[in-house]
C-alpha cells in the first residue's frame, strides 16, 4: 500500500489542526450553556409551586468556566435539601410576600395551635440533573461532530 | 403562510411554524374514546396552569434558535442561516401526548414544500425526547421535538 501525502494535503491539516481546537472550544461553550438552560427548564417545571417566585428565581448566569444555574429564593434550598420536621407559627412570613396562615388556608390545611406541621420538601434541582444527564452525550457527540466538520 | 425576510427572519419563522400547528393540530382522539382538544399554543410555557389539569393539553413552540454558517455553495455573496426550532407538548395523559407530538410532526413534514417556497430548505427533524414530571395529583408529560432548517440570504457586504 502507497500513501501519498502532497504539499496541499499538509496544508489542509495544518489548517485543520489550528481550526479544530477552537471550533471545538466554541462548541463545548455553547453547550455547557445549553445544558444549564436544560436543567433550567426542567428545573422550573418541577418546583413547587404557589406563589410561582421559587420557578421564577432559577436563572441561568453566566460565569468565567461557563454558566451557573442559581436559585434564587431562599427557601428554595430547604425544598431541595430538606429540613427537620418542626412547627411553623400562622404568622411568619413565607418568604414571597405572604404570611404562613395564607398558604394554609389556600391549602386547605388546619392551624393547630396557630401554627401548622411541616415535614415533607420536595427536591427539583436533582431530578431535573438526573433528567438532563442522559442527553449531554448525545449533545456532545452532536457538536464535537459539527466542529470536526466545520474544521 | 408569512413572507420570510432576513431582517425578521426569527418572528417570521416562529409565526409560520405557529400558523400551521394552530391550524393542524387541534385535537386527538385516545384508545379509551376521549378525545384531548389543545387548550393552548404559545410561545413559552403558562406557568400559572402547571397544576391546573384542565389546561392541558398544552403545545409550546419556542422562539427558533439561529446561527450563521460559512457561505452557501457556490456563492461568495449569500450566508446560511441554519435555525432551529423546538417544540414542547404537555399532556396529563401520555398517550394524547405521544399522539399530538405525531400531529406536529406530520403538520410540519406535509408543509416542507410550502416551507421550502419560503426560504427554508432542508427542513428536517433532528432529534425527539421526552420528560414526566409530578405535580401533586397530576402528572405532566412531556414531548420534545427540534426541527432543523437553513435559510439563504443575500449579506450585507463589508468591504
Amino acid at each position: 500500500m502507497i500513501i501519498t501525502v502532497n504539499q496541499s494535503d499538509s496544508r489542509r491539516y495544518r489548517r485543520f489542526s489550528i481550526k479544530l481546537p477552537k471550533n471545538v472550544e466554541e462548541a463545548l461553550k455553547k453547550d455547557t450553556t445549553n445544558i444549564s438552560k436544560m436543567i433550567q427548564k426542567s428545573a422550573k417545571l418541577r418546583a413547587p409551586r404557589w406563589t410561582g417566585k421559587l420557578a421564577e428565581s432559577i436563572k441561568v448566569k453566566p460565569s468565567t468556566k461557563g454558566s451557573v444555574v442559581e436559585v434564587g429564593m431562599p427557601y428554595g434550598m430547604y425544598q431541595e435539601f430538606g429540613f427537620r420536621p418542626h412547627f411553623v407559627q400562622a404568622f411568619r412570613s413565607t418568604g414571597s410576600g405572604f404570611v404562613v396562615a395564607d398558604w394554609a388556608a389556600a391549602h386547605g390545611v388546619q392551624l393547630a395551635k396557630n401554627s401548622i406541621f411541616v415535614s415533607k420538601h420536595r427536591p427539583f434541582i436533582k431530578p431535573a440533573v438526573d433528567n438532563t444527564i442522559p442527553k449531554i452525550s448525545d449533545l456532545l457527540s452532536k457538536s464535537i461532530a459539527q466542529a470536526i466538520k466545520k474544521s | 403562510m408569512v413572507d420570510i425576510k432576513k431582517a425578521t427572519l426569527s418572528s417570521n419563522v416562529w409565526e409560520n411554524f405557529y400558523d400551521r400547528i394552530k391550524a393542524q393540530v387541534t385535537s386527538v382522539s385516545n384508545s379509551d374514546c376521549t378525545i384531548r382538544n389543545v387548550q393552548t399554543v404559545t410561545s413559552s410555557f403558562p406557568d400559572q396552569e402547571i397544576d391546573n389539569k384542565d389546561a392541558y393539553p398544552i403545545i409550546v413552540i419556542e422562539t427558533p434558535t439561529i446561527s450563521w454558517d460559512g457561505p452557501a455553495t457556490f456563492s461568495l455573496t449569500k450566508k446560511k442561516a441554519l435555525i432551529s426550532i423546538n417544540i414542547e407538548v404537555f399532556d396529563s395523559k401520555s398517550e394524547s401526548a405521544e399522539k399530538l407530538l405525531d400531529s406536529v410532526n406530520n403538520a410540519i413534514e406535509t408543509y416542507r414544500n410550502d416551507l421550502k417556497d419560503l426560504g427554508l430548505r432542508f427542513v428536517k427533524l433532528d432529534s425527539t425526547d421526552s420528560d414526566e414530571v409530578f405535580r401533586g395529583k397530576i402528572k405532566v408529560h412531556i414531548r420534545r421535538v427540534t426541527w432543523t432548517m437553513e435559510f439563504v440570504f443575500t449579506a450585507t457586504r463589508t468591504y
